[in-house]
This record gives C-alpha cells, sequence and structure tokens, in this order.
C-alpha cells in the first residue's frame, strides 16, 4: 500500500513538469511582448530594451526555461505584468481562499447527494425516485452562472439576507455568511450526477447475492441498506466524487468571478483578461496541482474503504 | 409423535403483474418433520427456490404470495410483521445458498458477518460473540478459526465459505435451516463434505433441514421425504426410499433413469424435449411418454396414494379422489 | 462529409428510422433544436428590432410596448438580442464541435488502431484532460487571447481528449472483430480498414457523443462569453447577454434573466436528442 502511494506521489511532479513545459511553450508562442508589457504604454525603446534584458528574454529558449524551472521551484513566479508585484504573494492567498471554498462546496453537496441517492434507490419507481432524477436533469441545463446571478437577486439584493460578494473575514458568522452562496452555487451541478451516481450504484448493490443473505440473518433493512449496502456501493461513488471535485475546479472560475471570491478562479480569469502572462502561468500549474492532489486522495481513500484493492 | 414444525399450504407465487403475470408456484403444499430432512428437488424454474424463500419472506420486490399458508409450529409467517419476520429469520429459521463466494460482503471480514448476526440476535458482547464465533467456524471443520475470522471472503475458497456460511445460519440455534442448492457450486469432493458435515449437524442440532436440489444424488444422501417439482407444482411426494424404489412420477422416474450407472454402457437417457408450452392439463404432459388424452385436457390433483405417498398424475388416481391433510 | 453522409444511411435502416420517429426523447429534442433552427435563420424577419439598435430614451425599461423582453442601458430589444444571438451561439457552438471532431476522431482512430502510438497519444490525452475541461478551455484563450472565435476553439480543443477517448475504445474493440480480421487477412492496407471498416461503425458512437457534448459545448461558450473572455460587445451571443445584464441586477432584472431561456432550450435540446440516441443505438453506453 505504501508502495502504490509512493508511486502516486512520484507521479505528481513529472505531470506538473509536463503542464509546466506545455505552459511555458505556451507562453513563447502567444503573441504579445512582455518587456513592452512591463515597461508601460510610455516606456522608450532603450528602457524596454534594458527591461528585455533584465527579465532574460534575450537568453535561449533553454536557459530561459531553466531559469523559470528553478524559480518555481523556489515558489517565485515572477512579477505580474500588470500589478507589477510579485506574482507569488498574491496567488497563495487566492490558492488557499479556492481551497477552502472547494473543501465547504464538496461537503455539504455530499450530504445531501448521497441521501438524496439511496431514497430514490431504496423507493425506486415510486414518484420521489422520479421526481428527483428528472428535477436533476433540468439542473444540468441551466447554466450555472446565470443560476448564481438568479440567487444573488433573491438573497443579497432582493432578500438582503446574505452579502453578495467577496469573502468577509473567514472565521466570522459574517464571513460564513459570505461563504453560503458561492458554495452553495459551486456544489449544486454535482448535487444531480451524484445523487444518480448513488442512486444506480444503490440499485446495482441491492441486487447482489450478500444483501439477500443480510436480510436472510434478520437484520434490519435500514442496517441493511446503511452498513451492508453503502459501503460497497461507496466505491465507485468516491471515484466519481474525485472526478467531480475535478469540475469544481472550473466551476470555482465562474463562481468566483460572479461573487467576487478571492480566490485562484478569479485570479486567473482577471490574469487572462489582462494578458499577464506570469500570473496565468503561475494559475495553470496551481490548478494542475490541486487537481492531481485531488486524485491523489480519492485513490488513497479507494484503498482505505475497498480490502480488496489492498 | 411427530411434530411438523413447518407446514406449507397451497402456496401459490406470482411475479410481475397484469398482464405479465407469471404463475412461478401453484398449489404447493408440503410439510417438515421436526429433526427430519425434506428434500426438494426440481429443475431450475420448477419453483423450489421461490417457495424457500416465500417462507423466508424474502422474495424479490416482483413477487408477492398470491394464496395459501405457511405455518411455522402452527403460526402464520405470512401474517407476520415485517419486524416480527426479522426476529425469526437467522434465528429460528435460516437459510443458505448456492453461491458461498458472492453471499459474504466482500467488505467485510467472514468473522465480522457471524458476530454480526449473534450479536442482533443474542445479547451478546463482542468479544463473547467472537469466542462463539471460532467454536462455530471449529465445529464446520474450518482449521485455525482465530485467523479465519479476521479473513475478508476473497481470500477463502468456496468450500470454506460455505462452511463459514452453514456456520453464520447456524450460529443462532435454529429451529429450521433451509438450504438452497448448497452443494451446487461446488466441486465432487467438497460436495460431500459439505453434506456430510450438513448430516452431522443436523442430528447434533436435532434441527428440521429443507434441502434444495436439483440432484436426486444429493436427496438419496440426506434426505428423509422427498418432495418432486415440476413447474411450480408438486408432482410427487414421498419417503426417499420408495420414490427410488418405485418412482410413480413419469418425471420422477426419467429423473431416476437419467443417472448414469457404473457399467451401465448404454446411452444415456433423456427426459424428451417439451413441444411447447402446455396450456392446460398436466404441465409435463408435452413431455411425458405415458401421457393419456385426459392428460392434455385437464389438470390432475395432488392426491394421496397407497403408502401415504401422494403424485399429481392420471396415471395412478382412479378415481380423482382429492385429500386435504390437516 | 458527404462520403460518411452515405454510409450513415448504409448502417440504418428503415426501420430505424421509425424507431427513431417513435421514440418521445429524440422527438421532442429534434423539435426543439428545429425551432431554435429556424429561429437563428429567419432572424432578420422575426427580431423586432436589430440587435444593435439603441434607443436611450427608452433605456432600461422591463417588459413593455414594442419591446417583449425590455431594454438594456443603451435601449437596445433585449428580444431582439436574443433572436441575433442564436445566430452568434450555434453556429459558433458547432464549429467547436467540428474542431473537436476533426481532432477527436482522427487521434482515437490512430492511437486505437498503431498499439504502438496508443500509449504516448494517451499520456498526452491523460494530461490535457487532467483539467476539467473549461478549465482547459480557458487556459488555451489564456495562449490565444480572448474573442469569441478563440474561445470556440478553446472549447473545441477542450472537448476533444474525451473524444479521443472514447473512439480510441471503440476502436480497440472493433480491432478484434472477425470482420477486421478478413480484412487484413485479405491484405487490405491500412488507412482503407481504417477508413471503410473502422471509422463506419464507429459513426452511431460519434453521433450519440457529439449530441451529449453539445449541451456542454453551448455552456461553455456562453460561459466564457459570460465571463468576459468571449464574445465582445456589441455581439448578443447569449452568454455575453446576461453578463451585460448583471449590473443592473436589482433595478433591470429582466436584461440578466431572458436570456438563459434560449440556452435553457438549447441545451435541453441536445440533451433528449442525445439521450434518446444513445438509448437507440448503444445502450451498452
Amino acid at each position: 500500500m505504501k508502495k502504490y502511494f509512493v508511486k502516486r506521489l512520484l507521479q505528481i511532479p513529472v505531470v506538473l513538469l509536463g503542464v509546466l513545459i506545455c505552459v511555458f511553450l505556451i507562453i513563447q508562442i502567444s503573441p504579445g511582448d512582455p518587456a513592452v508589457k512591463m515597461a508601460g504604454p510610455s516606456a522608450k525603446p532603450e528602457q524596454i530594451e534594458q527591461i528585455r534584458t533584465e527579465m532574460g528574454l534575450n537568453d535561449p529558449l533553454p536557459k530561459q526555461f531553466g531559469d523559470y524551472l528553478w524559480n518555481v521551484l523556489h515558489g517565485d513566479f515572477g512579477k505580474s505584468y500588470v500589478m507589477k508585484t510579485e506574482v507569488k504573494a498574491s496567488i497563495f492567498t487566492a490558492f488557499v481562499n479556492t481551497v477552502y471554498l472547494i473543501i465547504f462546496a464538496r461537503i455539504w453537496s455530499i450530504l445531501v447527494a448521497i441521501p438524496l441517492g439511496i431514497v430514490a434507490a431504496v423507493k425506486q419507481n415510486t414518484l420521489l425516485d422520479k421526481l428527483s432524477m428528472n428535477v436533476s436533469l433540468l439542473g444540468v441545463s441551466i447554466p450555472e452562472f446565470w443560476l448564481a446571478l438568479m440567487l444573488m437577486l433573491l438573497f443579497s439584493f432582493k432578500l438582503r439576507w446574505l452579502p453578495f460578494s467577496g469573502m468577509g473575514q473567514w472565521w466570522t458568522v459574517d464571513g460564513f455568511k459570505h461563504l453560503i452562496l458561492p458554495a452553495f452555487m459551486l456544489g449544486m451541478p454535482q448535487l444531480a450526477s451524484i445523487a444518480r451516481m448513488t442512486r444506480s450504484e444503490m440499485l446495482e448493490v441491492l441486487r447482489q447475492d450478500y444483501i439477500r443473505t443480510a436480510r436472510a440473518k434478520g437484520l434490519l433493512e435500514r442496517i441493511v441498506i446503511y452498513k451492508h449496502a453503502l459501503k460497497n456501493a461507496a466505491l465507485p461513488l468516491v471515484t466519481i466524487i474525485g472526478t467531480q471535485t475535478g469540475y469544481m475546479l472550473s466551476g470555482s472560475v465562474v463562481i468566483e468571478t460572479i461573487f467576487a471570491w478571492p480566490g485562484l478562479g478569479r485570479y486567473s480569469i482577471n490574469a487572462i483578461i489582462g494578458c499577464d502572462y506570469p500570473a496565468i502561468q503561475a494559475s495553470v500549474l496551481l490548478f494542475a496541482l490541486l487537481f492531481l492532489v485531488v486524485n491523489l486522495i480519492v485513490d488513497m481513500t479507494l484503498s482505505l474503504v475497498d480490502p480488496r484493492i489492498k | 409423535m411427530e411434530d411438523k414444525i413447518l407446514k406449507v399450504k397451497h402456496l401459490s407465487v406470482v411475479f410481475g403483474q397484469g398482464k405479465r403475470e407469471n404463475p412461478a408456484v401453484q398449489d404447493v403444499t408440503f410439510q417438515v418433520n421436526q429433526g427430519e430432512i425434506l428434500g426438494i428437488v426440481g429443475e431450475s424454474g420448477s419453483g423450489k427456490s421461490v417457495s424457500s424463500l416465500s417462507v423466508m419472506r424474502l422474495l424479490a420486490s416482483s413477487g408477492r404470495v398470491a394464496g395459501g399458508e405457511i405455518l411455522f409450529h402452527g403460526e402464520s409467517l405470512l401474517d407476520k410483521t415485517e419486524v416480527e419476520m426479522t426476529r425469526i429469520r437467522g434465528n429460528k429459521i435460516s437459510m443458505i445458498f448456492q453461491e458461498p463466494m458472492t453471499s459474504f460482503n466482500p467488505v467485510y471480514t467472514v468473522g465480522s458477518q457471524i458476530v454480526e448476526s449473534i450479536m442482533w440476535h443474542q445479547k451478546k458482547t463482542k468479544k463473547e460473540a467472537e469466542a462463539m464465533t471460532i467454536d462455530l467456524l471449529h465445529e464446520v471443520g474450518i482449521s485455525f478459526p482465530e485467523k479465519r475470522i479476521h479473513e475478508y471472503p476473497h481470500q477463502m475458497s468456496g468450500g470454506m465459505l460455505q462452511r463459514a456460511m452453514i456456520a453464520m445460519a447456524l450460529s443462532c440455534d435454529p429451529e429450521l435451516l433451509i438450504a438452497d442448492e448448497p452443494t451446487t457450486a461446488l466441486d465432487v469432493t467438497t460436495q460431500a463434505q459439505i453434506l456430510d458435515l450438513l448430516r452431522r449437524l443436523q442430528k447434533e442440532r436435532n434441527m428440521s433441514i429443507v434441502m434444495i436440489t436439483h440432484d436426486l444424488g444429493v436427496v438419496a444422501e440426506v434426505a428423509k421425504y422427498v418432495v418432486v417439482m415440476y413447474k411450480g407444482r408438486i408432482v410427487e411426494e414421498a419417503p426417499v426410499a420408495q420414490l427410488f424404489e418405485k418412482p410413480l412420477h413419469p418425471y420422477t422416474a426419467g429423473l431416476l433413469r437419467s443417472i448414469p450407472h457404473r457399467g451401465d454402457n448404454s446411452r444415456l437417457y433423456m427426459i424428451p424435449q417439451s413441444k411447447g408450452e402446455a396450456a392446460e392439463g398436466c404441465r409435463f404432459c408435452p413431455r411425458c411418454e405415458y401421457a393419456m388424452e385426459r392428460c392434455s385436457r385437464e389438470e390432475p390433483v395432488l392426491a394421496k396414494v397407497e403408502g401415504g405417498r401422494h403424485v399429481r398424475c392420471w396415471l395412478h388416481l382412479k378415481g380423482g379422489e382429492v385429500e386435504d391433510d390437516e | 462529409m458527404k462520403r460518411k453522409k452515405i454510409e450513415k444511411e448504409n448502417t440504418l435502416d428503415t426501420s430505424k428510422w421509425q424507431l427513431m420517429l417513435q421514440n418521445k426523447s429524440i422527438m421532442a429534442g429534434a423539435v426543439i433544436l428545429l425551432i431554435l433552427a429556424v429561429i437563428a435563420a429567419l432572424a432578420p424577419v422575426i427580431a423586432p428590432h436589430d440587435f444593435a439598435e439603441t434607443n436611450t430614451a427608452f433605456a432600461l425599461h422591463g417588459p413593455s410596448e414594442g419591446y417583449p423582453f425590455g431594454t438594456d442601458e443603451y435601449g437596445r430589444c433585449v428580444f431582439s438580442r436574443m433572436i441575433w444571438g442564436a445566430r452568434i451561439t450555434l453556429p459558433y457552438s458547432l464549429l467547436a464541435l467540428g474542431v473537436t471532431i476533426v481532432l477527436g476522431v482522427p487521434t482515437g482512430l490512430i492511437a486505437g488502431y498503431y498499439s504502438m502510438l496508443d500509449n504516448p497519444i494517451m499520456r498526452f490525452m491523460d494530461i490535457l484532460m487532467a483539467f476539467p475541461g473549461m478549465l482547459l478551455a480557458v487556459v488555451i484563450v489564456s495562449t490565444l487571447g480572448t474573442g469569441l472565435f478563440n474561445v470556440t476553439i478553446a472549447v473545441g480543443i477542450g472537448t476533444m481528449p474525451a473524444y479521443a477517448r472514447l473512439i480510441r475504445g471503440s476502436v480497440l474493440s472493433l480491432k478484434e472483430q472477425p470482420f477486421v480480421e478478413a480484412s487484413v487477412a485479405a491484405g487490405a492496407k491500412n488507412s482503407r480498414i481504417i477508413l471503410k471498416h473502422i471509422l463506419p461503425n464507429c459513426v452511431p458512437t460519434i453521433i450519440v457523443y457529439s449530441m451529449l457534448e453539445m449541451g456542454w459545448i453551448i455552456m461553455s461558450i456562453s460561459t466564457l462569453s459570460f465571463l468576459g473572455i468571449g464574445a465582445k460587445a456589441p455581439t448578443p451571443e447569449w452568454g455575453a447577454l446576461v453578463s451585460a445584464g448583471k449590473d443592473y441586477l436589482l433595478s433591470a432584472p429582466h436584461i440578466a434573466s431572458f436570456p438563459v431561456i434560449f440556452i435553457f432550450a438549447a441545451v435541453t435540446g441536445f440533451n433528449l436528442l442525445g439521450d434518446g440516441l444513445r438509448d437507440l443505438l448503444d445502450p451498452r453506453m
């Protein structure tokens, strides 16, 4: 088991390196001259040339990449073209804020989706089942961003219950209020798919022989479902939840922008709009890192839940 | 004085609804005596498993009991609430199944699943239950039971798992054990061992067993009484020796003839293939060598014949006497 | 394209057409999409106003005379802009789908058929898939620059890895089929086998998956436009329309609320069509 963990852990830097190379190459071929951007609109040609040398843009490509790699390993992502300050200062806070948001969104969506799926499976083909599954079908067709706006309209503007932007101070009650809408919107799209998966996995498991044995032992139906069935259905569920958390990363880009949540998503969109390439590079890297870590956690959880994998 | 601990009377079970209704079991009547083994023989589709699942009230959601009675110690099981049934299953009446490999929950240890049963039905602590489990595993012939209880199902062989399943079924000392083809999925040597085990345990605990199988050899080994089922109906019922010596129903006779004998080089007998479904009349008629004109018109009733046996066949019913036991 | 169409008709006989007509899901989806297509085609005729036509005196009014869905901050008719938007979002979405197919199908075919290339290609696809689709599109836009066309290409590329994987899977299983082995034994060239035998059998999968992905593609394009990195003003792309309304949520909620109707309709239409086709053509999927 430990061997597997170490192997997976080692894969992360390899993939990240691949990502880094891609990102680096992409920036090279993209339009625009970084030195011009850094210098500003009113700079003279000599100033631009000086900045260009400073930034190492006249060095051969491999050296540029080597330098960049070295810097990244030391946590230095360069200077933002737009803000002229170090990228690393602002991006790490943004990173943490996004992780915070994602964790909350993930937790609440699991707490709601899984029981929903179980109920749908147990009461298969009844009104409840059909209703919840069809509602989730609709949810897929409504754009996230629109729904977020509508919720904002309702709760922030019309009802004035919740703030409509920003993060507040996370340890306060006010901070929690800021968390509610973004976390809700982030977890919502997956509610449907997780509930559906739970339902189909449970249905599959409930057909198995060992469920019949459990009932034949005289166990209460409640125990049969939650103790015997759920643990078996959990395996593929963990995988799905892991994949979905990846989608959450995309979602964070939209949700953070709408609710002005100071996270990595909003940071990266601003970086793109401003053509701030060091910031873009750093954002991409951190997204990749986040994604890979999530996958690793999912795999580790899987091997914990299923004794057969060991 | 025979005490009939299980009486099934005129049981009918259907699957599906409306137009797609399928009568899996029709008018099935049998009983099990205290401390004896009843064999139920039939091919797949004969309704033998469905009948026993009905006793346990474990039918799949699409199936329901459409008529008849099931009496355990004189009490109707069909009238019991679900909670009352949970007190009976695994406790007074236990069941073991055909596929031991898939009948255990793969994500829990074998030991913990047996302990679960003990702790649920009896007021024992976990330690006590574990000790009992080790004893049980030992009793069913599993070596090193202290180690085995921590193993997962995928780590044990089919034969061992079947023994463990028997241990689990017996953990609360049930009065009746229903064994649904317990040896079918096992190889011949293991089969013999499991049957030996069941016989021994049955004697030691004076337990009643319903042994469901398609294999007449198994029936000959263990059963005292035999019930033969075909397409959802009982076609013959007799003490085992009499059944083998003189089978009355053509189907039973066919089954016996198709058992290969050592030294017999003649062609293996095959019950003729059915030429289609019989809508009316005797269900076995299309495949019956002795079919008479009456057989295709009118379905025979299960009637008592000489020697206290029952048979459902016009060959043996002279006046069509119908007898209803107590 | 024409050649594919002919082969498609060979593999679907008349009884399958009948099945399709009877399938509620397919019919519902097809009807919805047909309506949208008609709206897009007849935009100049049905829209009461031009999409860029301003009327500042009437700005930020709710649904009223001559303006069924109200006006935005420049006095433009929201309803008209929505209708004209059908000519933007839908064709560009189809373009993105085209990009995906053109890139993804050959990649999948090659990866599946030539096992030596399979591993490296799939590893690369894995790295691409390491980014959830929209994120990948965002990254690509960050390279190419903003704008509707770039966003379309980006979304097309973003959907590609999943496609390639799907096709590759199909190819792998088709490769083992007797009719392929027969072709190889008969000495057919690889390209011929791929084009004449394997590809036509992938067509149902491609069609079903395309329909299902269209929903996502439409969402992505409108989302990216919403975020500001896609369509530029005054292009009435549906996502951009919603974005334009977000600053006026309290005072004029109708600007942001109505455009979603078409997005919803389009996505639902494709999903219904895709679901129905999938149940029909490939129940295993």
